[in-house]
């Protein structure tokens, strides 16, 4: 189906190639899964499937690259846009139209599908993606998880033969990610289409997959069964984490009490019997709760909120957080978690409700006043960096703050060294790749001193070093008495880091309390549209008092 | 300026064909080009204004766009009042009438003259911009980007340049959007632009700069590879989805917009309705 020779690419004004003499086939009613490290080159060579690459971008390209027997560089790309479609990881950026309807009719109006055929392959598209009934239905009003569907059902409707995913679940919460894999399970199994989906974090995915193709530096460095995901010493030499699941059981098999690695959540739960058979279990006592928190630093009562024309997003919500304290804020899209936040960032004022600060309303600080209590880092890095260096950006609210000379040159110094960010101190900071530019932030963030700091999904873009690094700072808080909340999907990631976890669903707090007992409550963890993180819900079947979170806590159960 | 605001207008303005809002908005933005009476501005805007209140468009987002404009009224009101004594002479054809003289102890002013036909103008300067600020928003918070494409496209207007100018329409609320989140941004580190003076007030908004460009030009790059993949621009012709059917009463609004936008400039230039 897909087949690739030799393809070198080199960006326009690019240091390195992003593709290095790579040669792969993808066979027709295949599911592969590619995956690398950030940098591997694998959006390049999505972009290069679909023959955008170099098409809209220019640069050199050496190699041949063929869908279905069509050169990429030679067929016209709406021809060869109907043979390979493709699902880019923001939703947002491919919705062109103005109802669910219409964006599925575009790529056919550009086409000159007659109406008739039109309505026919726009019902059958929604049909499959599940989205029938939503017409009418203004995209942009969709859940993230919709809006993924609605792409993909737009790249249907076109009777593609194979469908290329450039990480489509990055913005999902886990229901809408596995969601999505069904989909497309069924649209690979159902309808034989082949399906290249490209993924940093392939847990999820090597499931339905048949392959697996490892990409480091732009070159395939290895291509097999989905087992491959199971090599640890393989995917840490090519710059990726193995998955804890596999982690563990590499544990528990170097112990004797397993053969085979499962590389998901499935095959982890089904071969738990076994291994009590062969082990024995050793569940260790829950752990004692943790120390009561200090003060109270912010507390909202009754908060009730709705957008204008809207249903209400909070809804007689409370929550409050003390010193000392670090706090998961966990829920699917939509559950109100950011509202909920800009309530406690004056940036929304509670329509009915109060926020106080340190027993103060929220409404009584300035801006200025209420950044040296709650610090705050939004989720895209790029819409808070404006200044020429990165020294400058750490320093840039400290100047607007009348403060010594010194006292702005000891807290940049500190915050640069918190987030290791001193070797690109005079770095642009937009010239910085995504992960350092989001530590960029957090210092900035971090320099003002804040008593409470929000970090709204801080694991999204980094790395194993850089995650280290951003929950290392939940300790440093916590012994300075001051608290942090994070509002994160990567639930398995931060839990570790955070003593108590809140889960909202529809505008509602469902659970609040120790993250040991909240994160192995299934129960509610569904019905915020959650999943508990495969090691949690490995140790809850094994051990369901003890409250066990990581891989260490839970391979000690066993042997 | 929200998504909300620009797609909830469920109104009779947002029912009407794209066609006779287009006419009817020339209609708005011509007299406001072509009359210079503040009286006369001073009716067109109250009328643009009940038009907007009527279909639906929220007090506080007119108030926003009266308060965003209201500096650069007052500034021309400043500037005709004070400076603006040559080319009124030309306009009124004789000499000018001062109102009072600014106190003697004011730098630079002191002294100068504050002239009545200077106010007028100046007034009706700021009554157009208001007009022509208000009467646009009408057309493009109640259009959809797929009726507007439908509707040039029923007009003649080659599909390429239609789809140009309902996506240049339609990146405007996002760019705002942008605009908003990096405000937002800068408010959350302590700086917002009410807690600042003048001077901190620009730089503050010459910040927002680099960001917001850098972000759109992300976005466009975007936009630019999902078009693509859909087959756009068409190789050849295209077929619509829904065809765009006019209904009489909506051909006669055109005409008479049209009517009315011609007779408009014949007797400004005519008769003199509507001069200084």
């Amino acid at each position: 189906m897909i087949r690739v020779e030799r393809l070198s690419y080199l960006y326009p004004r690019g240091e390195r190639a992003a593709l290095h003499e790579l040669s792969l086939r993808i066979e027709a009613g295949s599911f592969t899964v590619i995956t690398g490290a950030a940098g591997a080159g694998k959006t390049t060579l999505a972009l290069a499937l679909v023959g955008l690459v170099p098409r809209l971008f220019g640069g050199h390209f050496f190699g041949r690259v063929s869908v279905a027997g069509m050169d990429t560089i030679e067929t016209p790309l709406p021809r060869l846009t109907q043979t390979i479609g493709i699902v880019l990881d923001d939703p947002d950026a491919q919705l062109t139209a103005t109802s669910v309807e219409n964006e599925v009719a575009f790529p056919l109006e550009n086409r000159a599908v007659p109406p008739a055929e039109m309505r026919r392959r726009i019902a059958w598209a929604l049909e499959a993606v599940g989205l029938r009934g939503l017409e009418e239905q203004a995209p942009h009003r969709l859940s993230g998880g919709q809006k993924q569907r609605l792409a993909i059902a737009a790249a249907l409707a076109t009777h593609p033969r194979a469908l290329v995913l450039d990480e489509p679940t990055s913005q999902l919460d886990p229901a809408g990610a596995s969601a999505l894999f069904d989909l497309l399970a069924r649209l690979n199994r159902g309808l034989g289409m082949t399906i290249v989906l490209i993924t940093r974090d392939a847990e999820r995915a090597v499931r339905y997959a048949h392959r697996l193709l490892l990409l480091d530096g732009g070159r395939l460095v290895e291509e097999g069964t989905p087992q491959l995901y199971g090599d640890g010493a393989l995917l840490r030499r090519h710059g990726l984490r193995p998955p804890p699941v596999v982690r563990l059981f590499a544990r528990w098999q170097a112990q004797g009490c397993c053969e085979h690695l499962p590389l998901h959540r499935e095959a982890a739960l089904a071969a738990l019997p076994g291994l009590r058979a062969r082990c024995g279990l050793r569940c260790p006592p829950p752990t004692a709760p943790a120390l009561p928190p200090g003060r109270p630093l912010l507390e909202a009562r009754r908060l009730t909120f709705a957008y204008r024309q809207g249903p209400p997003v909070l809804r007689d919500l409370s929550f409050g957080i003390a010193e000392g304290e670090t706090v998961l804020l966990a829920g699917a899209n939509g559950a109100g978690k950011s509202t909920l936040v800009r309530h406690f960032l004056r940036l929304l004022a509670p329509q009915e409700g109060t926020v106080r600060v340190r027993g103060r309303p929220l409404g009584s600080f300035s801006f200025r006043a209420l950044a040296g209590e709650v610090g705050y880092v939004a989720q895209n890095p790029d819409t808070q960096l404006f200044n020429a260096t990165v020294e400058e950006e750490v320093a840039f609210a400290l100047r607007h703050r009348d403060l010594a000379a010194e006292t702005v040159r000891r807290r940049v110094s500190s915050a640069l060294r918190m987030m290791a960010l001193e070797p690109f101190a005079d770095r642009h900071p937009l010239a910085l790749p995504r992960a350092l530019r989001a530590r960029v932030v957090i210092a900035a963030v971090l320099a003002l001193e804040p008593r409470l700091l929000i970090l709204d999904e801080p694991t999204a873009a980094q790395d194993e070093a850089g995650l280290a690094l951003v929950l290392a700072l939940a300790e440093r808080l916590r012994r300075e008495g001051r608290a942090m909340i994070v509002i994160s999907h990567h639930l398995e990631a931060v839990a570790p880091a955070a003593e108590r976890m809140v889960v909202m669903a529809g505008g509602r707090i469902l659970a609040d309390g120790p993250t040991r007992r909240v994160l192995t409550d299934e129960a509610v963890l569904r019905a915020a549209s959650l999943l508990p993180p495969t090691v949690v819900a490995v140790g809850a079947r094994l051990c369901p008092r003890s409250g066990l979170l990581t891989v260490e806590e839970v391979a000690g159960v066993l042997g | 300026m929200s998504w909300d605001e620009w797609l909830a207008a469920t109104s009779w303005l947002r029912r009407l064909d794209v066609r006779v809002k287009a006419a009817w908005l020339l209609l708005a933005t011509v007299l406001a080009f072509l009359w210079e009476e503040p009286v006369l501005l001073a009716g067109l805007l109250a009328v643009v204004l009940a038009v907007a209140l009527s279909a639906g468009l929220s007090r506080r987002f007119l108030l926003r766009l009266v308060i965003l404009l209201a500096p650069l009224a007052l500034l021309s009101l400043g500037t005709q009042a004070l400076f603006g004594e040559a080319l009124l002479v030309r306009k009124v054809g004789h000499p000018l009438q001062a109102l009072f003289f600014v106190p003697d102890g004011l730098p630079w002013l002191g002294g100068r003259p504050v002239w009545r036909e200077g106010m007028r103008y100046g007034l009706a300067i700021g009554l157009k911009t208001m007009t022509m600020a208000l009467a646009a928003p009408l057309l493009f918070l109640s259009s959809e980007m797929d009726e507007m494409l439908a509707s040039l496209s029923a007009m003649g207007v080659p599909y390429r340049l239609a789809f140009v100018f309902a996506s240049a329409v339609r990146f405007f609320p996002l760019l705002f959007e942008e605009a908003q989140s990096i405000i937002e941004a800068q408010r959350t580190r302590g700086l917002a632009p009410e807690e600042l003076g003048v001077r901190g007030k620009l730089a503050f908004y010459g910040r927002i700069a680099v960001p917001l460009v850098l972000g759109a030009m992300l976005r466009a790059q975007r936009m630019e590879v999902a078009l693509q993949t859909k087959g756009f621009p068409p190789a050849g012709p295209r077929t619509a989805l829904h065809a765009v059917h006019r209904r009489r009463g909506e051909r006669a609004a055109v005409a008479a917009a049209l009517f009315l936008t011609l007779a408009a400039v014949a007797a400004r230039f005519g008769l003199g309705v509507g001069r200084f």
